[in-house]
């Protein structure tokens, strides 16, 4: 099962925030969030809770485990 | 891009050192062709025109320190860094062979009496043209290098990713280089009683752009805790990297450490020694860099 996310949407969602902005809310670099994004990296706990923080959601809205039922939100989106 | 100020800065001091390191050329060629045993005693004319080059020696090292200054500054902000990462390490080495070329020049002085010295010559010939070289290289980078948004002092995050790219792309250098050169010293005709000197010498040289930028980066990060220098993932690729370095270095040092017991008389080993250390800073450096 792998780790998937929803950042890139939320970014978006959010102002078009870019990654480096987002980078530097949570205080990680750029590189960081573009390997989380691109699912070669799997976040600390904290650090996903300070994403989902950043974007006022539920981090279960922003992480997923593959093979496991998607959020709500997603799936009807 | 960088502002019109800093580009009229580097085309004049680029123009200056250019034409410092051509009229060296010529001085060279003038001292070359006139200093002979025979020439007793020697001009005027001649010490005063090899006093000149201490002021084309200064232009030169003035722009070499300009071009630090000037990519460093704009570190945080280039788009690639393994180019960035060849020129410092360039600028870094050519800067540091003017004080050899200074050098040079001095044994060529107390020399030419007693034996041929044109092979010291075409030592310096070729030195000022690596200088000429980089420092071509260095105007056209710093050209197209990127406004820096913040001061000097203002520039450095913890964990800024391309500082953290251009130091591993630096260790690669570093790390191909002395290991290269190491090995190498082996076929080359250094007399046994200058080798430790020599290999002592490239070492420090071959590890100094890379020891360099590490401490700059310690310098700006002095005032934080050790563990905001680097994000976590830069702390997961550096444990990476350290587990791949040591798994590669720790069993030739096992290897070596037996062959040596078993070979009390192995006079390479230092070298040796300096040849794990170049592997491990490249075999670190590569693994950290496979995880970006």
């Amino acid at each position: 099962m792998e780790l998937q996310n929803n950042i890139r949407k939320f970014r978006f969602e959010n102002g078009e925030m870019s990654q480096q902005d987002l980078a530097d809310q949570i205080g990680v670099t750029r590189m960081t969030i573009y390997s989380i994004e691109k699912g070669k990296y799997v976040p600390s706990t904290v650090l996903a809770l300070k994403m989902a923080a950043v974007f006022g959601i539920p981090v279960e809205e922003l992480f997923w485990l593959e093979d496991s039922p998607k959020p709500a939100k997603e799936a009807g989106s | 891009m960088i502002d019109p100020k800093t580009k009229r800065t580097n085309l004049i001091l680029f123009i200056l050192a250019a034409l410092a390191a051509v009229y060296t050329t010529a001085v060279y060629a003038i001292l070359q062709t006139t200093l002979s045993p025979a020439l007793d005693p020697l001009p005027e004319w001649l010490f005063n025109l090899g006093n000149t080059l201490a002021f084309s020696f200064l232009l030169i090292a003035i722009y070499h320190l300009y071009l630090l200054f000037r990519t460093l500054r704009s570190l945080p902000n280039t788009r690639n860094p393994f180019w960035y990462a060849a020129m410092l390490v360039g600028v870094i080495l050519s800067g540091i062979f003017i004080l050899a070329d200074i050098t040079q020049l001095g044994d060529i002085g107390k020399e030419y009496l007693y034996w041929d010295v044109s092979g010291a010559w075409f030592m310096l010939y070729g030195s000022m043209f690596g200088h000429l070289l980089f420092m071509v290289w260095g105007f056209l980078t710093v050209r197209s290098l990127p406004a820096a948004e913040e001061t000097f002092f203002q520039q450095m995050r913890a964990g800024n990713d391309v500082l953290f790219q251009v130091l591993n792309n630096i260790g690669v250098f570093c790390g191909l280089l002395g290991f290269i050169g190491i090995a190498a010293s082996n076929w080359a005709t250094i007399p046994e009683r200058f080798r430790s000197g020599a290999m002592l010498i490239f070492s420090l040289l071959a590890v100094l752009p890379w020891a360099s930028l590490l401490a700059y980066w310690a310098i700006k990060n002095r005032k934080a805790s050790l563990g905001k220098w680097l994000d976590e993932k830069q702390m997961v690729d550096t444990a990476k990297g350290a587990l791949v370095s040591m798994a590669v270095v720790m069993p030739l040092l096992a290897v070596l450490t037996l062959v040596s017991v078993l070979s009390p008389g192995l006079s390479q080993m230092p070298y040796l020694l300096a040849a794990l250390f170049f592997l491990q800073l490249l075999m670190f450096s590569v693994s950290v860099l496979r995880q970006e």
